[in-house]
C-alpha cells in the first residue's frame, strides 16, 4: 500500500439503545433500512466506491450477525487482491487484560498492530449507523490541499438543534480554531459528523500517548481533538451538504426510511454512479396479487403483496395477505400481515407475524410504533 | 457432489423468438423480469451438487460473459467449481449450421479432461425444475446408454403451443421404447386434445458414452445434431434410450408466442410457488438496483415488478424488469416489459413485449393480441 492510501476503520460497536428491541440480538449497525439494506451498508458501499480498499469494522456489541454480515467483502466489491473487509472485535493482548473497547479513540489504539499492517498514508474513521452517500477520495483531496493533520467531515445544522451537537469553530478557510461539544450558545451551526481523516503516523503516535493518559476517556470527541487543537497542529472541516440521518431512534429509522418514497428523495438511491451494494438475495420479482393494490410505495423483490399497502417501506418476502391493510409503515423482511389485519404507523421488525385481523399502532398516534414480537390474530 | 459434468446445450436454429432473437443468444433472454434463461440450467445444475458446468453458446455471447462471469452468484464454490462459457467457433461455415455435437467436438480435449465419469446436458429453451442428482440415479439404474427427460401432455390445448419442440415417438411394439426424436412441426392430425410426449432436451449419459457419440457424429455429419445422433444409433441398434418422464410444469420457449406465455405463466400463483422454492432458489446476478418506487396514482394489480422501477401509472398482469418507467396516466396490461425499457405518460399497452430499453413515448395506444404480441424493438423509440 503506498503512502498516499486511505484505510478505513468503522467505529460498529455501538448498541443503539434508543432502537430498543431491533437492537436485542444484533448491532445498530446490522439493523435493516430501505427496503433491502442495512445501515453499514452506506459506509461500506461509499468506501468501495470511493476507492478504498482495506476497510476495518469495529464491532463490540451483539457483534455475532454484524461480523458475518461484514466479513463478506464481496457483497461490496471489497475482495480482491489486496483488499479487504476485517471484522475487529476486541481481542486477548500480550502484556494487556482482555477488554473492550474504552472509546472511540482506544478502539482504534487496539488495533494499531492491524493498521501497521497495511502502512497506511491516512486514516480514516467512521461510524457505523449513519445514513448518507459521500465520496471520501474528495475529502481526502480536500485534507491534502489543506496539508492537513486532521479533516473532519462537518455538516449544517439548523441553529436550534445545534446544541445536541459537536460544533466546529472555522475561519475562512475552514481551519478548525475551536471545537464545542454540545454548546449553549453555539457560535457556529457546522456539527461533525464523526468522520475524521487522519495522518496516520501521527494519530499513531497520539493514540499511544493518550492510551497512557489515566484522566483520558479514550474518545475523539472529547480527548483526540481537543489534544491537537491545544497543540496548534492543522485542523480543517470538510463540508457536507448532501442527505445525512442518524437512524439512532424509531422515529428517525421511520423517517429516514420515509424519506425515500418521496420523488425528490435527496439521498437518491437510484443513483448509477454512486449505488449502495447489499447482500444478494435470490428471490422472484415483487409480486402483487389480483387482489393487491399499492399506492406510494418503496418495496424489494420478493415481496407479495395481496392486501392493500399505502406510504410504506417493505423488504424482501414480506407478505401482505388478503385484506391486509398497511399504512404509513416499515415491514422489515419476511414479515406476514395476515388476513384482514390492519398496521399502521408502525416498524415491524423482521420475520414478525401480525395474525388474522389483528389492528397494530393508529393512524393518530404521534410515536411511531415498533412491533418485535408476533402479534395474535382474532378470528 | 454429483458426479457429472454439467453441459448447457445451445438452440437450434429451428428456434428463434422474433425480435428478441435478433440480439442474443436464447441462453441471454430475459424471463420473469429479473433472470436471463441461462440462470435456470444452471441454478438446476448447482443446486442438484454439480461443480462444473460448460455452458455452450451460439451468437454474440458478449451479455453471457457479463452475466455469468466468475459465476459465484450461482451458489459455486470457486475453487473447486467453475462454470465456463464456451461460445460457437465457426471457421468454414455460418456459425447458424454449426450443431451442438460439433461445438462439443471442439472442445473435446477439455470435456475428456474432466473428472466427473457422467454428463447432464441440459438446454436453455425449456424451463423447468428438476434435481439431476435423483435424475443421474434412475438413469444409472436403467442401465441403459442414454437417459431422455421427457414430459408427457396428456390434452394439448393448442398444438400451436409446441411447435419446432422435440416430440418422443415410440415403438409400435415396445411403448416404453423409443423410436425416434422429430421436430414436431404441426401435423394436422395432432389436433387439439391430442396426447404428445415431449423431449425436454435434456440428455444423461457417461462421459465415456458422449465422447463417443460426438466423435462418430463429427466423422458421421458435420451437420448431425445430439438429436439425429441418438436416432441414428437407434436405426441400427446401437443405442438403448431410457425415458424420465418429468411430470411437473414445464414452459418453453420456442417462439414468439411461447416467450410471451412462458413469462406469464409465471403469474400463475400456483406456478410462482412452484419455482419459488427457497430450497431451490433460482440464481441470477444481482444488480444493486434500489427497490421499486410507486409514485403519484401508480399501483399495480397481478403483477411481477423488479427492482428498480419507478411506476406512475398502472400495471396490471404484466412482468416488468428492472429499472422499467411508467409514466403518468399509463396503462401497461398484459406486457412483457424488458429492462430500462420506459412507457411514457398517458401510453396504453396491451399485449406487447417492449425489449430493453426502448422508450414508448410517441405513440399512445399499441395493442397486440394475447396469442400474438406486437413486439417493440430493442432502444427503440416509439
Amino acid at each position: 500500500m503506498d503512502n498516499f492510501n486511505m484505510l478505513a476503520m468503522i467505529l460498529a460497536g455501538g448498541r443503539g439503545s434508543r432502537l430498543f428491541e431491533l437492537t436485542n440480538k444484533t448491532a445498530k449497525p446490522a439493523v435493516y433500512f430501505g427496503g433491502k439494506y442495512r445501515i453499514i451498508d452506506f459506509p461500506l458501499s461509499n468506501c468501495a466506491n470511493s476507492n478504498i480498499n482495506v476497510v476495518g469494522v469495529l464491532t463490540q456489541y451483539e457483534p455475532v450477525q454484524l461480523n458475518a454480515y461484514a466479513g463478506a467483502g464481496q457483497r461490496w466489491g471489497l475482495d480482491t487482491r489486496g483488499s479487504g473487509v476485517y471484522v475487529l472485535p476486541p481481542s486477548e493482548k500480550d502484556g494487556t487484560k482482555f477488554g473492550v473497547y474504552q472509546g472511540t479513540a482506544d478502539a482504534i489504539y487496539q488495533n494499531i498492530d492491524f493498521i501497521d499492517e497495511f502502512n497506511p498514508g491516512y486514516v480514516l474513521i467512521l461510524s457505523g449507523d449513519h445514513i448518507y452517500k459521500m465520496n471520501y477520495d474528495k475529502m481526502l483531496a480536500d485534507h491534502r490541499r489543506n496539508d492537513a493533520d486532521l479533516t473532519v467531515a462537518v455538516r449544517p445544522v439548523p441553529w436550534d438543534e445545534a446544541p445536541r451537537f459537536g460544533i466546529m469553530n472555522c475561519d475562512m478557510n475552514n481551519r478548525i480554531l475551536e471545537f464545542e461539544e454540545k454548546p449553549k450558545e453555539p457560535k457556529s451551526n457546522l456539527a461533525s459528523m464523526g468522520i475524521y481523516i487522519f495522518d496516520w503516523d501521527l494519530l499513531r503516535s497520539i493514540l499511544i500517548e493518550d492510551a497512557k493518559n489515566p484522566e483520558s476517556s479514550h474518545d475523539f470527541g472529547n480527548d483526540i481533538i481537543p489534544r491537537l487543537l491545544n497543540e496548534k497542529k492543522r485542523l480543517f472541516a470538510y463540508n457536507f451538504n448532501g442527505y445525512w440521518k442518524d437512524v439512532g431512534t424509531i422515529d428517525s429509522l421511520w423517517e429516514a426510511n420515509m424519506d425515500l418514497i418521496n420523488h425528490n428523495d435527496e439521498l437518491d438511491l437510484g443513483d448509477l454512479q454512486w449505488k449502495i451494494y447489499t447482500s444478494d438475495i435470490p428471490s422472484l420479482p415483487q409480486y402483487v396479487s389480483p387482489t393487491g393494490r399499492v399506492e406510494h410505495c418503496y418495496i424489494n423483490q420478493g415481496a407479495v403483496i395481496r392486501g392493500f399497502v399505502k406510504n410504506s417501506v417493505l423488504f424482501n418476502n414480506v407478505k401482505i395477505q388478503e385484506g391486509a391493510t398497511v399504512v404509513d409503515s416499515v415491514l422489515m423482511p419476511g414479515v406476514v400481515v395476515e388476513e384482514g389485519a390492519t398496521v399502521n404507523r408502525a416498524i415491524v421488525a423482521d420475520k414478525v407475524i401480525i395474525g388474522k385481523n389483528a389492528v397494530v399502532g393508529s393512524a393518530d398516534s404521534e410515536k411511531i410504533l415498533l412491533v418485535s414480537e408476533d402479534v395474535k390474530g382474532e378470528n | 457432489m454429483v458426479n457429472a459434468l454439467g453441459i448447457v446445450s445451445f438452440t437450434s436454429p429451428n428456434i428463434y423468438v422474433r425480435g428478441i432473437g435478433k440480439y442474443r443468444p436464447a441462453a441471454a433472454f430475459s424471463y420473469v423480469g429479473r433472470y436471463r434463461l441461462v440462470d435456470i440450467p444452471i441454478s438446476n445444475m448447482t443446486n442438484s451438487g454439480l461443480q462444473k458446468i460448460q455452458v455452450y453458446t451460439n451468437g454474440d455471447p458478449k451479455v453471457l460473459f457479463d452475466h455469468i462471469g466468475s459465476a459465484r452468484h450461482y451458489n459455486i464454490n470457486n475453487k473447486h467449481g467453475h462454470v465456463s462459457i464456451i461460445p460457437v467457433r465457426a471457421d468454414r461455415y455460418s456459425q447458424d449450421y454449426v450443431s451442438d455435437l460439433e461445438a462439443y467436438y471442439t472442445n473435446l480435449d477439455e470435456i475428456k479432461d474432466d473428472v466427473n465419469e457422467y454428463v447432464i446436458i441440459a438446454p436453455v429453451n425449456w424451463i423447468y425444475k428438476a434435481n439431476f442428482a435423483d435424475v443421474l440415479q434412475q438413469h444409472i439404474d436403467s442401465k441403459a446408454g442414454i437417459s431422455v427427460l421427457i414430459h408427457h401432455e396428456d390434452n394439448v390445448r393448442n398444438q400451436s403451443e409446441y411447435l419446432n419442440a422435440n416430440i418422443v415417438f415410440r415403438k409400435e411394439n415396445d411403448k416404453d421404447a423409443l423410436e425416434r426424436i422429430e421436430t414436431y412441426i404441426g401435423q394436422p392430425e395432432a389436433g387439439n386434445g391430442s396426447k404428445f410426449d415431449i423431449s425436454l432436451d435434456t440428455y444423461i449419459m457417461s462421459k465415456d458414452k458422449f465422447i463417443k457419440m460426438v466423435e462418430e457424429g463429427h466423422e458421421y455429419s458435420k451437420l448431425y445434431w445430439m438429436t439425429d445422433m441418438i436416432n441414428h444409433l437407434i436405426s441400427q441398434d446401437k443405442l438403448s434410450v431410457n425415458l424420465i418422464n418429468y411430470d411437473h410444469p414445464v414452459f418453453p420457449i420456442l417462439d414468439l408466442a411461447t416467450y410471451y406465455r412462458s413469462n406469464m405463466a409465471m403469474l400463475n400463483e400456483f406456478n410462482m410457488t412452484f419455482f419459488n422454492d427457497p430450497n431451490w432458489p433460482i440464481y441470477t446476478r444481482t444488480n444493486d438496483s434500489p427497490p421499486t418506487i410507486y409514485l403519484g396514482e401508480g399501483s399495480a394489480s397481478g403483477a411481477l415488478i423488479s427492482n428498480g422501477c419507478e411506476i406512475s401509472g398502472m400495471v396490471k398482469g404484466s412482468i416488468l424488469g428492472r429499472g422499467v418507467k411508467v409514466g403518468k396516466g399509463a396503462l401497461v396490461d398484459a406486457c412483457v416489459v424488458l429492462p430500462g425499457a420506459v412507457i411514457g405518460d398517458g401510453v396504453y399497452l396491451t399485449n406487447v413485449i417492449v425489449d430493453k430499453d426502448a422508450q414508448i413515448i410517441r405513440k399512445k395506444e399499441l395493442t397486440g393480441f394475447d396469442d400474438l404480441p406486437i413486439y417493440i424493438d430493442r432502444r427503440g423509440i416509439i
